[in-house]
């Protein structure tokens, strides 16, 4: 569990410090310490954009909540999560009330600091599509896997979040999924598998240059084992 | 012949695979290489649908590797009416 004061502490630090490398820096030693169910939320406040998109919540409504700051830090990032969610969520008759309560209940207990922050994530102040890019580099410092292939698997998703998520909890190969669309990166159906045979199988281009890639795949025709080679190599 | 299939491949399975397989080329084709019917290896798909394309009259949808059956022989694979009763009536 990662207090909120911390991801605010590190955001302050990238925005006071002009050094790239400083910057990636930060942020890496931030992710490395976070739960793996925190990296896709974290991701998203540092960036200014929280995961859940477009929350609702005006720049009246936010500033209009006014609550003497918490003097010791306690929330949590994942405590900013869910109540997003919930703020999100309400809808109706009364919900503007609703919204108000709910955004009360957080800042109550947010520090000076941590309620600036949650403020400017509120209303967008915080976005800024720049810090993508040290984030890429950030992700792979932490997760130890190549920036190239973390860059591939953000321009394929276009999701930030995901793909701190994924290069953390899957390494390498969760990412280079991401071009397969393979089961790391959406849920499919539970399918049926068969046995097949292998028949022949063709020369890979580009990364699988030097292997054999392309599998030909043969059934068995009825009781009797007879794999014919069915001639014509025509592509798929 | 039912299909191709280069998805759900890891750079390890890669690596064994073209090891593998080299050891039974009985021909090469152009791009492609022929080789002894003994591999069996387990594919998930989402289907099937007739195809004029493959002598075997079915083409697979979504097909993916999922692992190598060393556990199993070429005689008992799976067969072309296994496939079939998949397509739709």
């Amino acid at each position: 569990m990662t207090l909120l004061a911390d991801l605010v502490a590190a955001s302050r630090e990238i925005t006071d410090t002009s050094s790239r490398s400083r910057k990636v820096g930060i942020l890496a030693a931030l992710l490395a310490r976070l739960d793996p169910n925190e990296v896709a939320p974290a991701v998203g406040f540092l960036a200014g954009v929280p995961r859940q998109g477009r929350i609702g919540v005006g720049y009246s409504t936010i500033y209009g909540v006014e609550r003497a700051p918490a003097g010791a830090a306690s929330l949590t990032i994942a405590e900013l999560d869910r109540t997003i969610t919930a703020v999100q969520g309400i809808t109706g008759s009364g919900s503007a009330a609703s919204r108000r309560r709910c955004l009360g209940e957080l800042l109550g207990r947010a520090t000076e600091q941590e309620a600036d922050f949650v403020k400017r994530l509120f209303t967008g102040e915080l976005r800024q599509g720049a810090l993508a890019g040290l984030m890429v580099d950030a992700i792979a410092t932490a997760a130890g896997v190549s920036g190239a292939l973390t860059r591939r698997a953000l321009m394929l998703s276009g999701d930030l979040s995901r793909t701190a998520e994924i290069a953390i909890a899957k390494g390498e190969e969760g990412l280079r999924e991401a071009g397969r669309r393979g089961k790391a990166w959406r849920k499919v159906k539970p399918v049926r598998t068969y046995d097949l045979v292998v028949l022949g199988a063709e020369w890979g281009h580009g990364r699988r240059q030097g292997w054999l890639s392309n599998l030909y795949l043969g059934a068995r025709t009825r009781a009797r084992a007879n794999f014919r080679w069915w001639g014509s190599a025509s592509r798929g | 012949m039912v299909g191709k299939c280069f998805k759900g491949l890891t750079d390890v399975l890669l690596e064994w695979q073209t090891k593998e397989l080299l050891a039974r080329e009985t021909d090469r084709r152009g791009i492609a290489v022929v080789v002894r019917p003994e591999l069996v290896v387990e594919i998930a798909l989402d289907g099937v649908q007739a195809s004029t394309r493959y002598p075997g009259g079915v083409a697979l949808r979504f097909a993916r590797v999922k692992r190598y059956r060393p556990d199993k022989s070429a005689a008992e694979a799976d067969t072309i009416d296994d496939l079939r009763a998949l397509l739709a009536p």
